[in-house]
């Protein structure tokens, strides 16, 4: 019905393809995510140690709020820009297609697609994946622009 | 800048676990990376003095046999030494990795600096060009050129300068941006110094650690680009013993697993070590993160 093979197996009913789909998307998914996962903890990590010297947690800390509270709330809060926009990166990146992992994994998305294309110097599909993914990347950008200021009220669109 | 750091150093004691624990582990980053690159570079160097086969020898007798004494990663499909290859595999990559960042940086910050320094029309123009170049993923965009010029090395590398340089002049052309203000940029020029003068003696100096740290860490990127290209069919060609090929050759074959686990361990080392360097010098150059 729609291809993708979780939902198709679950309006079916069938639980034993359900488990099987899932089965064969687990480790591709861990491979990206891992990665990504990586990512997001560095980015997180030097954007708060930049935030951390910052008046105003030293103004939370002189209330008397916990630590937890200090960090979690106002540290974090401040520090989630920079982890919007790498995020917001890799996700337009597996959009346009995870090349190498689905490559290894045959998994037949944009990004193998991309490959064949490659291999076998057919200009117009790579010419045409490529202007793709240019698209998915800069509408990714776009949105990621947008939620900034749903992040943070000060940053005007 | 100096009132950032008066700043930092008056909240230091608000915030003692932070600041002490970075430093420490910045120290430990920076040698472990320095050992591990310099290893490999060692490696690089003396490889064909200490490898027990040729890389490329066929013997189809001994083909895929598992690692032995003898063949310390085991044979790949064409009986050729695994172990021999991955040592040769590193005088490909690491030459070529840096060679490529050292182009791109370069080409990169001459972009950069011109166009934080002209401002106007000029800044204008090559940041749209820069642009262009950033709405791509890298590896879709050093694929389409690869395939676009053919396949091979020479070409990969090619590609991957003109997909690397544009994020080294948004870096210093912010960097430009920021110490152009400064006192000492503002009296050169009073004092008649012409803008190339200026630029390279005055503001290029004080705009350049980020370079080398971006730098540092890039070559662990462009090593995973070639070896990704390579891997692809698009870099080295198949007798070559780069490492990215060498998984390709053995990524089929489970029962075979030593063809492409020495080599993807190669790359994993290799990418480590430049990622610690690149980390330590970072903590190491990075004044508002440096401790003391």
């Amino acid at each position: 019905m729609t291809g993708f093979l979780i939902v198709d197996s679950l309006v079916a009913g069938r639980v034993d393809a359900f488990v099987s789909a899932l089965g064969h998307i687990v480790l591709p998914a861990l491979v990206l995510g891992w990665f990504i996962m990586g990512l997001t903890a560095r980015t997180t990590r030097s954007s708060l140690l930049e935030v951390l010297s910052a008046d105003y947690l030293r103004t939370a800390r002189a209330k008397g709020l916990g630590e937890g509270r200090v960090i979690g709330l106002h540290a974090l809060r401040n520090a989630l820009i920079p982890v919007l926009t790498v995020t917001g990166l890799a996700f337009a990146s597996l959009l346009s297609g995870a090349v190498l992992t689905e490559t290894v994994f045959a998994w037949p998305g944009i990004g193998r697609y991309a490959v064949t294309a490659a291999t076998r110097l057919d200009y117009p599909a790579i010419l045409g994946v490529t202007l793709l993914t240019a698209v998915i990347y800069l509408s990714v950008n776009f949105i990621v622009d947008v939620l900034y200021s749903v992040l943070d009220p000060r940053i005007r669109v | 800048m100096a009132g950032e750091a008066r700043f930092l150093a008056t909240s230091r004691p608000l915030a003692p676990a932070g600041p002490e624990r970075r430093g420490r582990r910045g120290g430990t980053a920076l040698w472990t990376g320095a050992v591990i690159v310099g290893a490999w570079a060692l490696v690089a160097v003396i490889g064909p003095l200490v490898v027990p086969h040729s890389p490329l020898d066929l013997d189809v007798m001994h083909r895929l046999e598992p690692p032995t004494a003898h063949h310390l990663f085991g044979t790949d499909e064409a009986g050729r030494d695994n172990f021999s290859r991955v040592i040769y595999g590193a005088r490909i990559t690491i030459p070529v990795a840096f060679g490529v960042i050292v182009v791109a940086s370069a080409v990169g910050v001459g972009v950069g600096a011109v166009s934080g320094y002209a401002g106007g029309r000029m800044d204008e123009v090559l940041m749209r060009v820069v642009d262009v170049v950033l709405a791509f993923p890298s590896i879709v965009l050093a694929m389409a050129i690869t395939a676009a010029l053919g396949p091979g090395l020479p070409h990969a590398m090619l590609a991957i300068v003109l997909v690397g340089w544009a994020e080294y002049s948004r870096l210093m052309r912010g960097q430009i941006l920021v110490s152009k203000a400064n006192d000492y940029v503002v009296a050169a020029r009073a004092l008649g110094a012409p803008a190339w003068r200026v630029l390279l003696r005055h503001v290029l100096p004080n705009a350049f650690p980020p370079v080398v740290v971006k730098g540092t860490l890039d070559i662990g990127g462009a090593i995973i680009l070639i070896a990704a290209l390579s891997f692809i069919g698009l870099g080295a060609v198949p007798p070559a013993p780069e490492w990215g090929a060498m998984i390709a050759a053995g990524q089929s074959k489970f029962e075979y697993w030593w063809v492409a686990t020495f080599p993807g361990l190669a790359i994993l080392s290799v990418v480590l070590g430049f990622n610690f360097l690149g980390d330590g010098l970072q903590d190491l150059l990075n004044p508002r993160l440096r401790d003391d």
